[in-house]
This record gives C-alpha cells, sequence and structure tokens, in this order.
C-alpha cells in the first residue's frame, strides 16, 4: 500500500505546472498584492495635487472616551515646505493589545472625500499569511472611494446608539456606522478575534478630531491628459511585511484602477522590477525598466527608491518616463509613527 | 543566493510539491505564486536561514491549509480528463489513478499528512513539527487516511469522474 501511495504521488507530481509561468505569474501577484492594499474602487473626482501644502488647522485636541490611545499622533506635527498635509479626522481610542500603526491614507484634497489608518500586529503569526489587521476609515457621502457594501443583508448592530451593519467572512469582519456629517466610518479587521465584538468596541471607541497628519512628500508635476482630474490617493505605509519599522517606509500616489502608481521611500528596493528588466536613465540617473515595459526604478540620491508602475497599457512607456521625470519631490516625511499606538 | 537564483534552481521542486500537496496543478500554481509573492520582499532573512528550501514549503503548506477554509466549497479540479490518459493499460497504472483519485479526495490535513509522508518521506514527529499539532494527531490523521484510501481502492468500481477510469471496474 505505501508503495503504491508513493507512485501516485510521483504521478500527480509529473503534472505540477510550468515554472516558467509561475515565475511570470508571480510579478503580477506582486503587483495585485500592492494593489489590493489600496483597495481602489471607482473612479473620483479629486484634483491633481499641486505642491502647495494644505492648510490644517490645529485644534485642541479632542478628549477620548476611554481606552489607551493617548494623545494622537503628532498633534503639532509641522509639513515640511512643498508637502502636502492631510488631516485625518477619525481615530479609535481603543485598540487590542499588541497592535501598532502601520499605514495612514487620504484622498488628496483640502476636503479629503476618503481617509484611513491602519494598525497591525507584529506578534507571532504564520509567516505565510497576512498580519492581523486593523482599519478604520471614513468616506463622505459625496465620494465614491472605497464605497459602501452593496450588500446590506449584514448583521444588524448599533454603534453608540447609531445603526450599523456588520459582515462576516472567515478572517475579515467589516463595521459600517453613519458618522455625524452625513459620511460614514468603517471598522474592517482581518484575523483579529473575537471579530465582531472587537470591532464593535473599537467603533464604539472613535472620536473625530483634526489632529492627526498625514504627510506627503510626493506630487505629480505632470500627467497623461486622460488622467487629469482623477482622484489621486496619497498612502504612507510600512513594507507590508507585517512588522512595522519606521526605517522602511514607503509613500505612494495611486490613480484609481491601478493605472498609475508611484511609490518613493526607503522600502521599494529594486526586487519591485523584474531581474529581465533593461537599464535606463531615470531622472537622469541609472535606473531599470521591467521587460514589460510598465514599471520603472531609480534610486535617488538621498537614498530613497522612486518606482512607477502601471497597468499594462493603461500609460504607454514614453508616458511613463514623463511622468517619472515630472514627479515632485518634497523632503522627507515624518512618518514617526509608524510602529507607534 | 539571490531570489532569482533559488527559483531558477528550486522552483520546478517547489512546484511539485505544492502539486502533490494540493493534488491540484491549478490550486498548486495559485499556491505559490501567493507564496513567492510575499517572500520576495523579505528573502534576505529567508535566505539567511538555514534551509530556505524549507521554510518556503513551509509556507507552501500553511497557504494550502489557510486556503482550505476559503475553499471549504470547491473540490480538488484534478487533472484534465486526458492528463492521467492510460498510454498503459496495466493494472497498475489504473490502481494508482484511482488512488490519486481518492487522495485527492481526503481532507486537507490528511492529504497533507500523506503528502508529506509519502512523497517527503518526513517522520512524523517532522510532520507534526511543520502542522504545529501533536504527534498523536499525525498519527491518528494518517491512519484514517490510510484506512479510507484502503478501503477505495479494493472497492468493487471506480466512481463517475475518475479521469480515464469510466467503464473499468476492478479489484
Amino acid at each position: 500500500m505505501d508503495d503504491l501511495i508513493r507512485a501516485a504521488l510521483l504521478d500527480m507530481a509529473k503534472h505540477s505546472p510550468d515554472a516558467a509561468t509561475v515565475r511570470a505569474g508571480t510579478n503580477a501577484r506582486m503587483r495585485q498584492l500592492r494593489q489590493r492594499r489600496a483597495v481602489l474602487a471607482v473612479a473620483g473626482v479629486a484634483a491633481v495635487a499641486s505642491a502647495t501644502p494644505l492648510v490644517v488647522r490645529d485644534r485642541p485636541q479632542a478628549g477620548p472616551t476611554s481606552g489607551s490611545l493617548l494623545p494622537p499622533a503628532f498633534p503639532d506635527l509641522p509639513v515640511g515646505p512643498g508637502n502636502v498635509g492631510v488631516a485625518i479626522r477619525h481615530h479609535p481610542t481603543w485598540l487590542p493589545d499588541g497592535f501598532v500603526e502601520s499605514a495612514r491614507q487620504a484622498v488628496l484634497s483640502a476636503q479629503p472625500t476618503y481617509t484611513a489608518r491602519e494598525w497591525s500586529a507584529p506578534g507571532d503569526h504564520p509567516e505565510s499569511t497576512v498580519a492581523p489587521r486593523i482599519s478604520v476609515s471614513h468616506q463622505s457621502a459625496a465620494s465614491p472611494w472605497h464605497p459602501r457594501r452593496s450588500d446590506r443583508q449584514g448583521k444588524k448592530v448599533t454603534v453608540n446608539g447609531a445603526d450599523g451593519l456588520a459582515w462576516s467572512d472567515g478572517d475579515d469582519v467589516e463595521l459600517e456606522w453613519p458618522s455625524a456629517d452625513g459620511g460614514f466610518l468603517r471598522v474592517s479587521l482581518h484575523a483579529v478575534r473575537p471579530g465582531l465584538a472587537t470591532a464593535r468596541r473599537i467603533a464604539e471607541s472613535v472620536v473625530a478630531d483634526d489632529v492627526t497628519i498625514m504627510e506627503c512628500a510626493l506630487a505629480f508635476g505632470w500627467l497623461p491628459p486622460d488622467l487629469v482630474g482623477s482622484a489621486i490617493l496619497a498612502r504612507s505605509t510600512t513594507d507590508g511585511s507585517g512588522r512595522p519599522s519606521v526605517s522602511a517606509w514607503n509613500q505612494e500616489l495611486m490613480l484609481t484602477g491601478g493605472r498609475l502608481w508611484i511609490m518613493c521611500g526607503t522600502a521599494t528596493d529594486q526586487w519591485e522590477l523584474d531581474s529581465r528588466g533593461r537599464a535606463a536613465t531615470v531622472r537622469g540617473l541609472p535606473g531599470r525598466v521591467n521587460p514589460d515595459g510598465d514599471e520603472l526604478w531609480v534610486r535617488l540620491p538621498d537614498g530613497r527608491h522612486l518606482l512607477a508602475s502601471t497597468q499594462r497599457g493603461a500609460v504607454p512607456f514614453a508616458r511613463l518616463v514623463k511622468v517619472m521625470e515630472h514627479i515632485r519631490l518634497g523632503p522627507l516625511p515624518n512618518v514617526a509613527w509608524i510602529g507607534s499606538r | 543566493m539571490t531570489f532569482d537564483e533559488y527559483l531558477t534552481n528550486c522552483l520546478p521542486t517547489l512546484l511539485r510539491y505544492a502539486t502533490v500537496v494540493t493534488c491540484d496543478p491549478h490550486l498548486a500554481q495559485d499556491v505559490v505564486q501567493e507564496v513567492l509573492a510575499r517572500a520576495q520582499p523579505r528573502w534576505q532573512r529567508i535566505c539567511a536561514m538555514e534551509q530556505p528550501g524549507a521554510y518556503l514549503k513551509r509556507m507552501v503548506l500553511n497557504e494550502f491549509l489557510t486556503l482550505r477554509r476559503r475553499l471549504a466549497a470547491r473540490r480538488p479540479a484534478l487533472l484534465p480528463r486526458d492528463a492521467l490518459a492510460v498510454a498503459d493499460p496495466a493494472a497498475a497504472v489504473i490502481e494508482r489513478q484511482h488512488l490519486l483519485w481518492h487522495i485527492a479526495r481526503l481532507p486537507p490535513r490528511q492529504r497533507a499528512v500523506i503528502a508529506l509522508r509519502f512523497y517527503e518521506d518526513l517522520t512524523d514527529i517532522e510532520i507534526a513539527t511543520l502542522l504545529e499539532c501533536r504527534l498523536g494527531t499525525v498519527r491518528s490523521l494518517s491512519s484514517r487516511a490510510i484506512a479510507t484510501l484502503r478501503a477505495s481502492l479494493w472497492a468493487q468500481s471506480a466512481p463517475v469522474g475518475v479521469p480515464g477510469m469510466e467503464g473499468l471496474a476492478h479489484g
């Protein structure tokens, strides 16, 4: 019997997939993983970002309702000249132990229609799985970004007296409820247990404030005409390994649907590009372009990496080069919040 | 060793392993791609390990066993109907096909134990370490799987849908 099983399994092994196909698929999956983090939904209407700093008011810090997240990060963060600062106006005052902040994102606008903060737990979990993660986001009623779930068949819950809906799907839990400004708030959990009870406790701890800022040091200097006027999502994040580190950060600018993706920081490295790529000169510096001509990479003099990526065909190579040449880079942004509560 | 060098030398081995564990070449491709996409950014750390290949195999196993929850309703795709065409009509070949069909229908953890024991030649202790379970659990999974396979093997007729087995009786 044992020999027969061995022989059968060897027969099966002969039907393994082609390695070259898998290598190509892996490169595509890398892009998907990056895109999944952003959860880009439908096209938006926000204006192209300019390098003009947005005015962020310093208001008195809102008092927390409970818990251990005091105070919110960097209430007096100075935004570097040439950089954009966007206020993220909601935050939870309670999180489970072990979670540290790993990402902030916002639509670039004086009145951002979508903002979010994320925390991950860098403790023990299988390296092959996504680390436990918590996200708290706010969206205005007018925003097409990250829209409300069309499935309204969730479990009915109340959040501080407001009617909300919750959904569970395996390791994932989402809870949505209306915000005071007519928009809605969402708590999303991955691999956090007990999911619904934790989501509800986080939701009930959310308070409004103007003191948390995402500073963005990137701006488009030129865009293809058909992309001008697209909503731009800015994101600051750590390297995605589930172990947030202030020494490994990226800032990203994304247009909806993955049509254009700019990444700059210390966690972007040459592994982002297919090794079969060729050398190229980008911004007067030695860079690389991948075989499909849809990704460009260069190391900047200050050590940051700069990457431009587009879904195949969305932005022709010559235009991708021009986008890359005109990216406006500000001084290093403050990302000291990465890895803190 | 760079990531690309590793892929050049070891990817076929990893794919064969994934195919045997999942009993589904398409699922194996998905699992390996997912694992490689996650391994690439942290390759420096993985490469510094004593056995990076074993680590990636463990990632494949974890990914498969994690996927099983999401794919609970999905039956193994097995191979295309003609992929195991009987070039040699000898009874042994038919018997292996029949057995493979039943291995693919074992519960995922039983299937993993069978693959690790008979394809990777791991000991029960090594399997228990990989699956992060007790030794007794491994032996229980193994004995149940083998009992199922033995019973299936000696069934009087092949089930409908066995690739290339329609209408063939055996026993």
